[in-house]
């Protein structure tokens, strides 16, 4: 079990005129290598609750577990926490700061204190893994495109070897194959270095795709959580709620109610093709 | 009648040493003819580096060309004397709404524009008072930006831009900070601005299914103009669209996979309700209710 929150509470300014309750009774389990997607509205707590889960919100109550230990109890190195649960913050590339792409990576495994080697070790891997081509290690990150820029800022975060990587937004503001680009590298890390994802996103259909469970943050409490096809069933409480459903979700509905006997929970493209191709090829 | 029209535009970024010598120059407009209808609502595609953000530039003069001619609304953008004249005439919307509001209150924030320019103060309320009704964002007007949602807060930067009176307003990829509900939001609030004020609107962006209300879509590629037509013709052509690295709407890609199929769906599908519209039919010969 990767991580686990029971019963966390949230309340930013406490006793202020500002008090404002972010989360609320929140509780789940992640296991190892799951794909989580997390949407919600603005506002609706999941920038509040990834932060918690390595340690840079402390809850106002509620207990954190990362892979069976209480993260405030004595003598828990939050420091330790922080390398193995990754955050990559939105438009992370704004945080870079180094005088080139190799020494940026390098920041932070250096900070763990490791040897040169090691760190160094580190930084080639982690670039390897965002699938940065090496011409471009030399160059000054401020030269890179918008997407280039993101693989060396997520490369940052795995430098760091995490077990869990936490992903705020990571294509906002991508071009549609820069955002492919991405998130099949994320899927890529998942599937074969066994990484455990958390990924927040406003884009369903992204979600639909990649992810193998879907959590969806509403005022501040956990308003669904399952596979993403049982979750875009109630497309019409996500839509209340600021959210929606695939586009192809709504067409399966809307075919249903036509009278005609399409397959329920229909999320993707190719989902939504091959019905279509088998309703029309039966007779 | 256009509001903007560029010739021959090209633009360079330039990188120097510090011997102010050159070292790299990287060609981001390569001759470049577009002209903007007026009162026209235009959406702008093409990946990341593809020059459409420098183009937005140009038009209200942030950029100037490095060869070639920009005008808008007749005035070319390299004459320096016009280009307070151009900046009310083409306003600008950027990704990012908390880099663009520095007011304490939302009244404030709109009317810093009309006040810079010295309009009198009776004239400024009045504007402030239109353009955030045109924005739907009236019922705001005392409260802090701070504690508002990112895509009201892109509404006020777009009624900022309203008060100066624009004709024309570029937005630079204005949604892709926003949730699901603030892009409708945003979206709306611009077709609307274009529909009933008749403001000619520019609009960059990633997503695919805003793009399907425009009158026209341009693509650009490599700093170039490759693609030019209603979004019905540009989304019939989805194979090269991916050439551009972009993408079409779910609704689209499916129809287009299904025809590739052999299913007998017309090109450029765009909504839900053309798809149902057509498939329904076909799918109605099988199952009779």
């Amino acid at each position: 079990m990767a991580i686990k929150v029971e019963g966390l509470n949230y309340i930013y300014g406490q006793g202020t005129a500002f008090e404002q309750h972010a989360l609320k009774d929140v509780s789940f389990e992640i296991p190892d290598n799951q794909f989580v997607g997390l949407i919600g509205h603005t506002g609706s707590g999941k920038s509040t609750l990834i932060q918690h889960l390595n340690g840079l919100i402390r809850p106002t109550s509620g207990t954190i577990w990362f892979n069976g230990t209480d993260i405030y109890s004595e003598g828990y190195s939050l420091k330790k926490l922080r390398s193995n649960v990754g955050l990559v913050f939105q438009y992370p590339e704004h945080q870079l700061f180094e005088v080139d792409v190799f020494s940026d990576v390098c920041y932070g495994p250096r900070n763990l204190g490791l040897g040169e080697e090691e760190v160094k070790e580190r930084a080639r891997e982690a670039l390897g893994l965002v699938g940065l081509k090496e011409k471009y290690w030399e160059q000054s990150p401020f030269e890179l495109s918008g997407g280039q820029k993101r693989r060396v800022a997520i490369a940052g975060v795995l430098a760091m070897r995490p077990e869990v990587l936490i992903l705020d937004e990571p294509t906002a503001g991508l071009d549609p194959r820069g955002r492919d680009e991405i998130l099949d590298q994320i899927k890529e890390l998942h599937d074969k270095q066994g990484m455990t994802i958390l990924l927040v996103s406003h884009s369903m259909e992204d979600i639909a795709r990649y992810a193998d469970r879907l959590m969806v943050m509403n005022h501040g409490e956990k308003a669904f959580d399952g596979p993403p096809r049982e979750v875009f069933e109630h497309y019409m409480e996500l839509e209340a709620m600021g959210l929606a459903a695939p586009q192809v979700t709504y067409i399966s509905h809307a075919l249903k109610d036509a009278g005609i006997p399409i397959e329920d929970s229909i999320t993707t493209v190719e989902e939504a093709r091959d019905a279509i191709l088998g309703l029309l090829k039966r007779v | 009648m256009n509001i903007v029209k560029a010739s021959k535009l090209i633009y360079d970024y330039i990188r120097r040493d510090e011997e102010e010598n050159i070292e790299e120059v990287d060609r981001a407009i390569d001759s470049l003819d577009v002209e903007i209808e007026k009162g026209s609502f235009v959406a702008i595609l093409g990946h990341n580096g593809s020059g459409k953000s420098t183009f937005a530039k140009q038009i209200n003069g942030i950029l100037t060309p490095t060869e070639g001619t920009v005008w808008v609304a007749g005035m070319d953008t390299a004459d320096e004397d016009s280009i307070w004249e151009i900046r009310k005439k083409a306003g600008m919307v950027f990704q990012n709404p908390d880099n663009q509001i520095i007011g304490n209150v939302v009244e404030e924030d709109v009317g810093f524009g009309p006040e810079n320019i010295g309009i009198p103060t009776e004239e400024i309320w009045k504007r402030v008072d239109e353009s955030l009704k045109a924005v739907g964002m009236a019922a705001f007007r005392h409260k802090s930006p701070n504690k508002l949602s990112g895509g009201q807060k892109q509404r006020v930067a777009i009624a900022g831009v309203m008060a100066m009176k624009p004709e024309c307003i570029v937005l630079d990829e204005p949604t892709a900070m926003l949730d699901p509900n603030g892009r409708k939001e945003v979206i709306r609030t611009v077709r609307e601005l274009n529909r009933q004020e008749g403001i000619t609107v520019l609009l960059i962006t990633h997503y695919m299914e805003e793009v399907i209300e425009a009158d026209r879509v341009i693509v650009m590629d490599d700093g170039k103009l490759v693609m030019d037509g209603t979004p019905k013709e540009i989304f019939s052509r989805v194979d090269e669209l991916k050439t551009y690295r972009l993408d079409v709407p779910q609704v689209t890609e499916l129809a287009y996979e299904l025809r590739k199929a052999g299913v007998d769906l017309p090109e450029g599908i765009l909504t839900q309700e053309e798809f149902l519209d057509r498939i329904l039919p076909l799918l109605k010969e099988r199952y009779p209710a």
